[in-house]
């Protein structure tokens, strides 16, 4: 059951509604069979750009092609794409087989072909028993799935998918995270997956999309954006609890380059690292930083917090918060001096008025 | 103590004007059918009580003998069909006003608002003359063009908040599925308003069923007039005759009580949904 | 909703509905307003002649047109004070009841009663000689009130009335309901415990939460009361004496009888006029104090 795959491009796409520019250019290729992540803050965008892709939404400028087919002005039926909608979006008045046979009977398939597809659907997704149900007598869970299997028996050339976990408990959605990952590689169908859950970008796309105020501002796999974030924003955004952020400046010691925090503490660097200069933001992510009674780095502790597997604290450092993760288990009293190092391989720098990194 | 008491009478006070309210409702209606039974004698005699020896016979008098049949099916027919395309024009309507966004939008929409303070008083002349210029004085066309009319904004009115009420997410999946507008209003938007529209339709059937003011004007001749015509015609030839006109108003409301206990539901989605916007 | 730019979808599907609102609707409308500028020619066969606002002026000093309009506004009155009222207090009785869609089905029967049927059934229970009414009062020792309610001019606008009254308090109360039942009990639960008693709770929380169903039944009350035909006609026809004349009715008697439509145009053209502005006041004295 290998669907069709296709090349999407989005060059130059831009929207507004009203006076509100939502997307300001935007430019993505996705290599067909790839599974791309779309990942944001609410309202940066995502869902526009997605239903831009799918017809439902035209652009004001800019095109897209799915294949060698440019699609801007096609309508949504023309551009034989599926979409899985985050509240699922079932038809209420049919039963699970009419759901999923629905587009198909539209496109007068022949009826022996549609049953066909449709039992195959449901046997990859475990929904042969419910066929007959309508979406009322289904759970969550099972909505979901029927909501995917209405994507799959179209072979289509592109999925996309809006937030289809968002609406489920946390158990569930750890496995359908699954479950849609392994339909992928079985399926093998461009896809574009809009999601703002941290776990879900990382584990499930073979790219993430960080967006934000209607623009890209990285495309890269999940490790080479978490890893090496291009600009302040990825580096914030990407990565939970967020990474720390501390103002200061480049300067050279004796041993090379240092980071002078504003409050004058002098953090090493590696033998990579920029030359002095001016105005510098260092990011260091919580797992990163070590306990260290003698390391250049501290703040008083406010709250430590053991939440089992780790301990986490935070700490108030030049009037601003430091957050800590660690695997050992420690105690603090409030108020106490706590010091801690940092491995200069970990320390990200972005440039301080650009927020752009600084190359290392 | 003092409070029990006040409250055992407050309690008594609401039942009772319930009670009393439910026989203000009911006493009209069964007057109407127990007058149908009686002799004029037994009817100045005591208005009150069942009749004694209940005159079935008035019903196939006025039905068969009179011909009143025909104006039961006048009626029926009128209903149904206005019934129909009302909803037909209103669903078309509110499709366009819910799914889509274009120019125009706003304005037709306040139009359309506008047709429900019209009333059929404020058009009753240039309507009379219109019909008259086109020869549909006295036809069925006649009666059915302008009284669909009277309910179209209301019917446009109704379906376009309901329509407005189907997700989005739906809709998309929809068009993203395959659907042409037609296919969407009619597999998808229809199918699931379907209370919305059973709704309008009770409603709409009931107006006209009971419409009395364009048909007075335009249906003058006998074997056109809907029911309510006819027994304002008949009242007018045989006034005192008063079982007979009894006989005629309960075969004119049996077919809408009959709807009214079938489709309770309906009658009440119907009347509370314009209300509450 | 979607972009319809430079497309012909939602036209062609509002393009049946608009049009016939067109030609049943606002043609009749613009149409009478043109006509209540001329007046008949002398005979059948002339032209209608140009008056311009002559009917109006004509309007201005009909005495008979300022009565049926003080009674019509009588009729608002009524309407605001009888089946309103009634109906608000039998939704405030019935809402917290488990019975209470049977009641509302009860008192709604009466609005599934044609107004002809209705007045047909209530001119015989106040027929002076075997009503209902009368014959009623006599068993309860009040046989002095009995009149022939109809027929008395001092008594007919009144009885009249009562049975418009009878085939609306129904259709309030069940909207009354409706709104009742979208206010979130933990409103009132949150009252009590503020120490609110039943007449404030009311007062205070339910009369405005009910803001926006009550501005409908007062809009929808004064539109079908200035446009009230069946029941008088079939009732009283305007009498006795003029007594209940209303302008529909008026208006209908000096189209289809008096052959006047000219004068007759005008006249609807007032009260059309005069609906909208009453409804236009009461949906902005009741948006803008909120
Ligand atoms: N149909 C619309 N009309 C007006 N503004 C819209 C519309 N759809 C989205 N927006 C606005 O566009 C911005 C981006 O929305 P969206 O693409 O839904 O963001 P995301 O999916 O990333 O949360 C938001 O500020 C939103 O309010
Ligand atoms: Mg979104």
């Amino acid at each position: 059951m290998s669907g069709p795959a296709e090349r999407v491009v989005v060059k130059g796409v831009e929207k507004s509604f009203g006076r509100t520019q939502v997307l300001k250019g935007v430019d993505l290729e996705i290599d067909p069979r790839e599974f791309v992540i779309l990942l944001g803050p609410s309202g940066c965008g995502k869902t526009t750009l997605l239903r831009i892709i799918a017809g439902l939404e035209r652009s004001d400028a800019g095109e897209i092609r799915i294949g060698e087919r440019r699609v801007d002005g096609l309508e949504p039926k023309e551009r034989d794409v599926a979409m899985v909608f985050q509240s699922y979006a079932l038809y209420p008045h049919m039963n699970v087989f009419d759901n999923q046979s629905f587009s198909l009977r539209l496109r007068r398939m022949a009826r022996t072909e549609i049953r066909d597809r449709v039992e195959r659907a449901a046997q990859t997704l475990g929904l042969e028993k419910l066929l007959d149900r309508y979406p009322r007598q289904l759970s969550g869970g099972q909505r979901q799935r029927v909501s995917m299997g209405r994507a799959i028996v179209r072979s289509p050339k592109v999925f996309l998918f809006d937030e289809p976990l968002s609406n489920l408990d946390a158990q569930l959605r750890v496995h359908m995270r699954g479950e849609i990952k392994s339909l992928h590689h079985q399926l093998g169908t461009t896809s574009i997956y809009v999601t703002h859950d941290q776990i879900e970008a990382m584990t499930m796309g073979d790219r993430i999309v960080v967006m934000n105020g209607g623009i890209i501002e990285q495309i890269g796999s999940p490790l080479e954006v978490f890893d090496r974030p291009k600009n302040r924003f990825v580096a914030g955004f990407v990565g939970s609890p967020a990474m720390n952020f501390i103002d200061g400046t480049l300067v050279g010691t004796s041993s090379g380059t240092a980071f002078r925090t504003t409050d004058g503490r002098t953090v090493p660097l590696g033998p990579s690292a920029p030359p002095p200069g001016p105005a510098v933001t260092a990011g260091i992510r919580p797992h990163h930083l070590r306990l260290d009674p003698t390391g250049p780095i501290r703040g008083a502790a406010i709250d430590v917090q053991p939440t089992g597997v780790e301990t986490i604290i935070l700490c108030r450092w030049n009037s601003r918060d430091l957050l800590a993760q660690t695997g050992e288990r420690i105690r603090a009293a409030a108020g106490e001096q706590l010091g801690f190092s940092v491995d200069p391989a970990n320390i990200h720098l972005f440039d301080g008025t650009s927020g752009e990194r600084l190359a290392a | 103590m003092h409070a029990t008491f006040n409250r055992l009478g407050a309690t008594l006070g609401a039942n009772g004007l319930l009670i009393l309210f439910v026989i203000i409702s009911l006493f009209p209606v069964y007057l109407m059918f127990i007058t149908s039974l009686k002799s004029q004698a037994e009817l100045i005699q005591n208005v009150f009580a069942l009749p004694r020896n209940p005159k079935w016979g008035n019903y196939p008098l006025v039905l068969i003998e009179r011909s009143y049949y025909r104006a039961v099916i006048n009626s029926l027919m009128l209903a149904g069909t206005v019934t129909i395309i009302t909803i037909v024009l209103s669903c078309l309507a509110a499709y366009a006003f819910a799914v889509y966004d274009f120019v125009g939008r706003q304005l037709l929409f306040v139009l359309v608002l506008v047709g429900l303070m019209v009333s059929e008083v404020s058009i009753l002349i240039p309507v009379y003359m219109l019909l008259k210029s086109w020869n549909l004085l006295n036809s069925f066309v006649g009666l059915v063009l302008p009284q669909i009319a009277l309910g179209l904004s209301f019917g446009i009115f109704l379906m376009t908040t309901f329509f407005l009420q189907v997700p989005k997410d739906l809709v998309d999946a929809a068009r993203l599925d395959g659907c042409t507008d037609l296919q969407l209003l009619m597999r998808v938007m229809v199918p699931v308003s379907i209370p919305a529209i059973g709704a309008l339709a009770v409603i709409e059937f009931l107006w006209t069923w009971n419409s009395f003011f364009f048909p007075l004007v335009i249906a003058t001749r006998q074997d056109l007039m809907p029911l309510s015509v006819a027994i304002i015609d008949f009242m007018g030839r045989f006034t005192f005759n008063y079982e007979l006109v009894a006989t005629t108003c309960v075969i004119m409301f049996v077919p809408i009580l009959i709807l009214y206990v079938l489709t309770q539901r309906s009658f009440r989605r119907g009347v509370t949904m314009g209300a509450v916007k | 909703m979607i972009d319809a730019r430079g497309r012909l979808g939602p036209y062609l599907f509002l393009g049946p509905a608009i049009l016939y609102l067109a030609i049943w609707v606002y043609y009749p409308i613009a149409k009478n307003f043109y006509l209540s500028f001329f007046t008949a020619g002398a005979s059948r066969s002339d032209a209608p002649q140009f008056v311009g606002l002559a009917n109006y002026q004509r309007l201005l000093s009909d005495d008979l047109f300022f009565r049926a309009l003080m009674h019509n506004l009588a009729w608002v009155a009524l309407s605001i004070v009888i089946p309103v009222v009634i109906g608000l207090v039998l939704a405030v009785l019935l809402v917290e009841r488990r019975a209470r869609l049977f009641y509302a089905a009860v008192f709604f029967l009466p609005v599934t009663v044609a107004p002809i049927m209705a007045a047909i059934v209530w001119g015989w229970i106040y027929n002076p000689t075997f009503g209902a009414l009368n014959q009623f009062l006599a068993v309860v020792g009040l046989g002095g009130l009995a009149q022939p309610w109809l027929a008395d001019p001092a008594t007919a606008l009144v009885a009249v009335n009562m049975i418009g009254s009878w085939g609306y308090y129904g259709f309030c109360a069940l909207i009354f309901l409706a709104g009742l039942q979208g206010i979130d009990p933990e409103i009132y639960d949150a009252a009590r415990i503020d120490g609110a008693n039943s007449f404030r709770r009311f007062w205070s929380i339910t009369l405005p939460l009910l803001k926006p169903t009550l501005v409908f039944v007062l809009v929808y009350t004064i539109i079908g009361s200035m446009k009230f035909f069946d029941i008088i006609y079939v009732a009283t026809k305007g009498g006795p004496d003029n007594s209940t004349q209303i302008v529909a009715v008026y208006m209908f008697d000096l189209f289809i009888r008096q052959g006047e439509q000219h004068y007759a145009a005008a006249m609807s053209m007032v009260l059309t006029a005069i609906i909208l502005v009453m409804s236009l006041l009461v949906i902005r004295n009741a948006t803008r104090r909120t």
